[in-house]
């Protein structure tokens, strides 16, 4: 696979993200993905002190909006922006909302950009949306009988136990210290204390799949606004700033099964551009649709090497006051995953830790995160992958 | 009828008669699955259905315990697994109780009670599908 030179990347210099905002979420609910991603702009409207008509720029990503677009939704919400994005990426969609936002801000295309994710969960929508996830999907992954993504994973999950010997305690232990969490974040749908043992005599979903490696489906909203620097200052915004990103589709297609993702294809450019190594880091916020994607991304994003996550996890306590605090809201697993609003909830929460913000556990002094997102299984595979390092308020280095 | 492109109905077509065709780019060769439009492999749109060795490996299974269709819900646990085809693409299919990871396995093609077309692995030494008193349910309905 062609590598691009890192020479070429501009920095993220005088662009930052501000006022993480969370739309508690709902296990299911009748009102529509409109009412999610409206109640989260309104949250960025009051958080940063910008009218609504201040907003020249809006990003959204949302699965169940249609027949709508971000287009339709202009004229919902009464905006009028100059930069308008709709990113159907899912577990991506954060961070890539963030890099594409940060560049329309640097290069002046836009001054203020809303990014958004939210969806809706009536009853039988998550059912239909299976369905009809992806053509490939439909036709080829459907008809196998799971109805959604449980079988693909297992079969990702059962081949990456066998190579690498990961075992269910440890795809536990993530869990366990994700529900820790939790139990501190006020959003989390999960508000019980999941031992290892509950974990383990969980019923089986999809051998080896239990029903503490699945998330719970649910309704909800993610949001966050990208301007540049000096406007935050000038608001008085506590900020992050954007150390580096990256983005890579359809990695390894030729892999028999996925074991890893398009991270390992581009770490070595997300930790030279930041000038950060994995040691800087004070926390990681990983796309946890499954805990082995979580383990697949300590791997691949360069924390420890191919196939060893499991002795990673091993050794290191993941819950926020651990060695190694990792999801420290509670992932999807322990809040729920509200659609593509799981593909910001990484992202989100890790704004908060850097801006001193936390809802619920605080990483102390926490200067560096990395967030990555994973998302849609189009057939057999996730396809997208992206990851991002963030800095508190622009003072690292 | 179940929802499906185009190029996935040419297959359950051939699928629902027992043929195990996929579609072969016409300018390189490659065998494609899922069914497309064009080749991954030079972007060709001069693909052909094209009869296969009907053999594979299994590279990893799952049983299901939970789904969201009736039919399954009321067969389980169901059996599913990825195969690496002879003729080169990865795909999903429906196996036989007997069969293990690692297993060379015989594949065959039906139309399922909804009309859409899958695959089926079954031990490289099976005689049919009829064999398999779960595939004989999926693939013999009227
Ligand atoms: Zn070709």
């Amino acid at each position: 696979m062609a590598r691009r030179p890192t020479t070429s990347r501009m920095s993220y210099d005088g662009v930052v993200a501000v006022a993480p905002v969370t739309i508690p979420y709902e296990r299911f609910s009748t009102k529509a993905a409109h009412w999610w991603i409206g109640k989260a702009l309104k949250a960025l409207s009051l958080r940063t002190g910008f009218e609504p008509a201040e907003f020249d720029g809006f990003c959204v990503s949302s699965f169940s909006l249609l027949p709508d677009t971000a287009v339709g939704l202009t004229q919902h919400f009464g905006l009028s922006p100059r930069w308008l994005d709709h990113i159907p990426m899912g577990g991506a969609s954060g961070v890539v909302a963030l890099r594409r936002a940060a560049r329309a801000v640097q290069a002046g295309d836009a001054e203020v950009v809303a990014c958004v994710a939210g969806d809706a969960n009536h009853v039988d929508l998550f059912r239909t949306m299976l369905a009809s996830f992806s053509r490939f999907s439909q036709d080829a992954a459907y008809p196998y009988g799971s109805g959604g993504p449980n079988g693909s994973f297992a079969l990702m999950t059962r081949a990456y136990m066998k190579k690498y010997g990961a075992t269910r305690e440890d795809f536990g232990k993530i869990c366990v210290a994700q529900r820790d969490n939790a139990l501190q974040f006020p959003h989390a749908l999960m508000k019980t204390p999941l031992t290892l043992n509950d974990y383990l005599s969980a019923r089986v979903v999809a051998e080896p799949i239990h029903l503490f490696d699945c998330v719970m489906p649910c309704a909800g909203a993610e949001g966050f606004v990208v301007m540049r620097e000096e406007t935050a200052r000038a608001m008085n915004l506590p900020y992050a700033s954007i150390l580096s990103t990256i983005e890579r589709h359809n990695a390894f297609k030729d892999d028999d099964i996925q074991l890893r993702g398009g991270w390992a294809v581009d770490k070595d450019e997300l930790w030279s551009m930041a000038g950060v190594a994995p040691g800087d880091v004070d926390f990681l916020e990983t796309y946890d649709d499954y805990p082995v994607i979580s383990m697949m991304q300590i791997e691949d994003l360069g924390f420890c090497r191919k196939g060893e996550a499991k002795d990673f996890v091993r050794s290191h306590t993941l819950a926020v006051a651990g060695s190694f605090p990792h999801n420290t809201s509670g992932g999807q697993l322990s809040v729920g995953q509200a659609g593509a609003a799981g593909g910001y909830l990484g992202l989100v929460e890790a704004l908060r830790q850097l801006t001193g913000e936390a809802l619920g556990a605080r990483v102390v002094n926490a200067k560096v995160g990395v967030v990555s997102g994973f998302g849609m299984i189009n057939f057999d595979r996730g396809l997208c992958s992206a990851a991002t390092i963030l800095a508190a308020g622009g003072s690292y280095g | 009828m179940a929802e499906m492109s185009a190029a996935a109905s040419a297959f359950a077509e051939r699928a629902k008669e027992g043929r195990v065709e996929l579609q072969r780019c016409d300018e390189c060769g490659a065998f494609a699955w899922p069914p497309r439009d064009i080749c991954a492999r030079c972007w060709s749109d001069q693909l052909t259905w094209t009869p296969i060795a009907p053999r594979g490996v299994l590279l990893a299974a799952t049983a299901l315990h939970v789904a969201h269709d009736e039919f399954f819900k009321s067969r389980m646990p169901w059996r599913i697994g990825t195969i690496r085809l002879e003729s080169g693409p990865i795909a999903y299919a429906h196996l036989s109780d007997n069969l293990s990871e690692g297993d060379a396995v015989r594949i065959a093609a039906c139309a399922d009670w909804k009309g859409r077309g899958v695959l089926v692995a079954l031990a490289a030494a099976a005689v049919a599908v009829e064999d398999d008193p779960k595939l004989r349910e999926l693939c013999l309905h009227e």
